[in-house]
């Protein structure tokens, strides 16, 4: 990748600048990160919530609140692959106040498809005509 | 309080379980934070002490749990607390911390562990599935009223990211003296290891655990469904026991002589002895509680063996006697209660 500056030389480093009052991450060539970092003070990246420091992120290797997953996200992500044997995706369930009505009728149908089941399979039909009513009254919620 | 000391072993671990005479218990836990709190590293005294308030309003009304503040508690009961696993030695250690604690002892909410909350079930046996049903619950309950912090890409936040995505740790305690005593446990523990669980010691490191109880968790928190998380604990746990019980029978057919005078000598040890530390108690009830498993003892039960090792440790037995003792009145006072158990007779 070439330089975000010169755009002749190769880019070989990664600088956060401020750009309109936004920080973003920009490559540099060697050339044009010398000039930019003459008589430059270095800003320590720092959680607005928490106020923890990029470098005690580093050396704890845990966050201090929800928002350094934001701010240190590429740090984070990369801690979170060295745990998690290189996974950094989730596909597990979400909170249930983040699921539509249609996503918890789903699940719940799926569950008592289940018990159902176990219970034919112990021969308790009392158990399962239960079951079996309430699985009719939530396809008729969910079509509804 | 005193409901959760009196004794060793809450009403449901008393009861007999799936798998009992191999796998001593169940535990399952989630993390969870909150997305307007700070976390744990950075987080003050006094807002660790509003975050308690805050989560024991929010749910100290639920029906049939006690809210426990760890700050009112002496070292010695919050250590037999640890030593029942009904909360963690991280809660212990900190004072502005605090459990919601079921009245079975089935549940525990932690409050400030190194998550804001740690939800945990525990049951007797192999009951995984069942464990996970009840956590879940607790964690529906839970996320009602209090806002989770969640992240799109990766699941639930947490302090670490070693228990990210998921929050879920599934582990069993398991009483393996089959594979310790033929050796083959080393081998095991390495190539659980390299699978990615983790095993240890319930007491102590390595492949020389007191008693032979070895705690198996999964370490993989992230990148799978919390149901096939579950299903592939299981399958590593089930190819452990299926290994203890070759182990065992191995063991009878070649050296059943040398099996039995190791038996009679621990119990000849636990019958007599006036000292006795914690780690030899538990490595000779571990002999006591196998012998059971291959009918060579009989009159002796799972959830007595589970109930004994809890008792003997420190903090339960100065609990029992009310007083702190000093390690020698604690081996005396080993001695005697497990003498006086015997005493029932046994073989």
């Amino acid at each position: 990748m070439l330089c975000e500056r010169c755009k002749r030389r190769p880019a070989v480093n990664e600088i956060q600048v401020v750009e309109n009052g936004i920080p973003v991450t920009r490559k540099f060539c060697r050339n044009c990160t010398v000039e930019l970092m003459s008589g430059y003070v270095p800003v320590v990246k720092r959680c607005p919530v928490c106020q923890m420091t990029q470098n005690e992120l580093a050396h704890l290797r845990k966050a201090g609140c929800a928002t350094c997953y934001t701010v240190f996200r590429d740090e984070l992500i990369k801690i979170t692959r060295q745990y998690q044997q290189g996974h950094d995706v989730h596909v597990g369930s979400i909170p249930d106040v983040l699921r539509t009505p249609d996503e918890r009728i789903e699940e719940r149908l799926h569950k008592l498809a289940g018990e159902l089941q176990r219970a034919v399979e112990q021969e308790d039909y009392e158990r399962a005509a239960r079951i079996k009513k309430e699985i009719i009254q939530l396809k008729g919620q969910g079509e509804a | 309080m005193e409901s959760f000391l009196k004794h060793p072993l809450g009403p449901k671990m008393k009861e007999r379980a799936k798998l009992d005479d191999l796998v001593i218990s169940t535990r399952i836990r989630l993390a969870r934070n909150l997305k307007d709190t700070v976390f744990s590293p950075v987080l003050s005294k006094e807002s660790q002490r509003q975050l308690c308030q805050r989560i024991e309003t929010s749910l100290g009304g639920l029906q049939g749990f006690e809210y426990l503040n760890m700050g009112g508690y002496d070292s010695v009961t919050r250590q037999a607390l640890v030593e029942k696993h009904l909360i963690s030695p991280t809660i212990a250690r900190k004072e502005e911390s605090a459990v919601l604690l079921s009245e079975d002892e089935t549940i525990s909410v932690l409050i400030n562990e190194e998550d804001h909350l740690r939800i945990q079930t525990l049951l007797p046996g192999y009951q995984v599935e069942e464990a996970f049903e009840l956590a879940k619950r607790v964690d529906v309950l839970c996320g009602e009223s209090l806002p989770y912090a969640f992240d799109e890409q990766l699941g639930y936040l947490t302090t670490c990211p070693s228990n990210i995505g998921t929050g879920l740790r599934a582990s069993v305690m398991l009483h393996l003296p089959g594979l310790t005593l033929t050796g083959r446990i080393t081998p095991i523990l390495k190539e659980l290891r390299k699978l990615g669980y983790t095993i240890r010691g319930r007491y102590g490191e390595g492949s020389d655990a007191a008693g032979r109880l070895f705690q198996l968790s999964n370490q993989r928190t992230l990148g799978s469904h919390e149901s096939q998380l579950l299903i592939d604990f299981m399958e590593v746990t089930e190819q452990v026991i299926q290994a203890e019980r070759q182990a065992r029978e191995e063991l009878l057919a070649r050296n059943q002589d040398e099996l039995e005078d190791r038996f009679y000598r621990s119990y000849g040890i636990l019958r007599y002895a006036k000292l006795l530390s914690s780690t030899e108690a538990i490595e000779r009830l571990s002999d006591l509680h196998l012998a059971s498993d291959l009918g060579i003892l009989s009159d002796w039960s799972p959830p007595q063996f589970h109930e004994l090792i809890v008792k003997l440790q420190s903090g339960f037995l100065q609990k029992h006697f009310g007083k702190t003792l000093s390690t020698k009145e604690r081996d005396r006072e080993r001695a005697t209660l497990v003498r006086r158990t015997l005493d029932h007779g046994l073989v």
